[in-house]
């Protein structure tokens, strides 16, 4: 028997809850969907959302007279959500002159396209990004954990 | 949730790096006055920019909370830097 289901059944035989409340209840846990058991597979799991943004690059010592040097960088994927949200209150003249000057350096970003409900998307798909750059002197990994 | 310190290690001068651990807390209380100070001239600006300003602050809040896990490393032997928000 599961576990809630007697737990609701013993509440009721101790006289905590009525019979009418033991039926919503049991009602409710069969509308709930079953939670995923220790021996399922991780790939039948979906996968959990990216919670940093990771930058780690390497610098081999021939490049750098004093030795390598490590970056790592660590970046809150909350704080690009906090970003986007700061770019939609941007004043629309502020705006215009902004895509403006992007236009300019040839990137071709709309600011009044970049909305929260898209970045949730492109955060989701974030996931899988592995960005690795193998030079010969340094090495650049982005990637999202 | 809101951050509770900054830590950094920075260099000046070639010298070795100085470990700085600031509690947010001190910073709030630090902060407190002038905030209540200049919170009208804030509201102004907001509404000269067409800003709703409640939503400006909340938006700043929100960019603020999102620091909370923020690490930035740099293993230089010239210049290392350590940053992180916890």
């Amino acid at each position: 028997m599961n576990e809630n289901r007697k737990q609701i059944l013993d509440m009721l035989a101790a006289g905590q809850i009525n019979a009418d409340q033991a039926e919503r209840l049991i009602a409710a846990l069969e509308k709930e969907p079953p939670t995923p058991s220790a021996g399922d597979s991780t790939e039948s799991r979906p996968k959990a959302w990216p919670k940093y943004l990771r930058v780690v690059v390497e610098a081999e010592e021939g490049h750098h007279a004093n030795g390598p040097a490590k970056v790592n960088v660590r970046v809150p994927i909350q704080l690009l959500r906090a970003g986007v949200k700061l770019a939609s209150i941007i004043p629309p003249q502020a705006r215009l002159k902004v895509n403006d000057a992007l236009h300019d350096k040839g990137v071709e970003l709309d600011l009044n396209q970049i909305k929260p409900g898209n970045l949730e998307e492109v955060i989701y798909q974030l996931k899988d990004l592995t960005v690795d750059i193998d030079d010969k002197n340094n090495k650049v990994r982005v990637f999202c954990e | 949730m809101t951050p509770s310190s900054y830590t950094a290690a920075i260099p000046i001068r070639r010298r070795r790096p100085f470990p700085l651990w600031i509690p947010f807390l001190f910073v709030w209380l630090l902060l407190l006055p002038f905030v209540l100070l200049f919170a009208p001239l804030i509201f102004l600006g907001c509404l000269l920019v067409r800003v709703n300003p409640f939503r400006g602050v909340a938006v700043y809040w929100q960019v603020f909370n999102g620091l909370r896990g923020l690490r930035i490393q740099v293993d230089d032997p010239c210049a290392p830097i350590s940053i992180r928000i916890i």
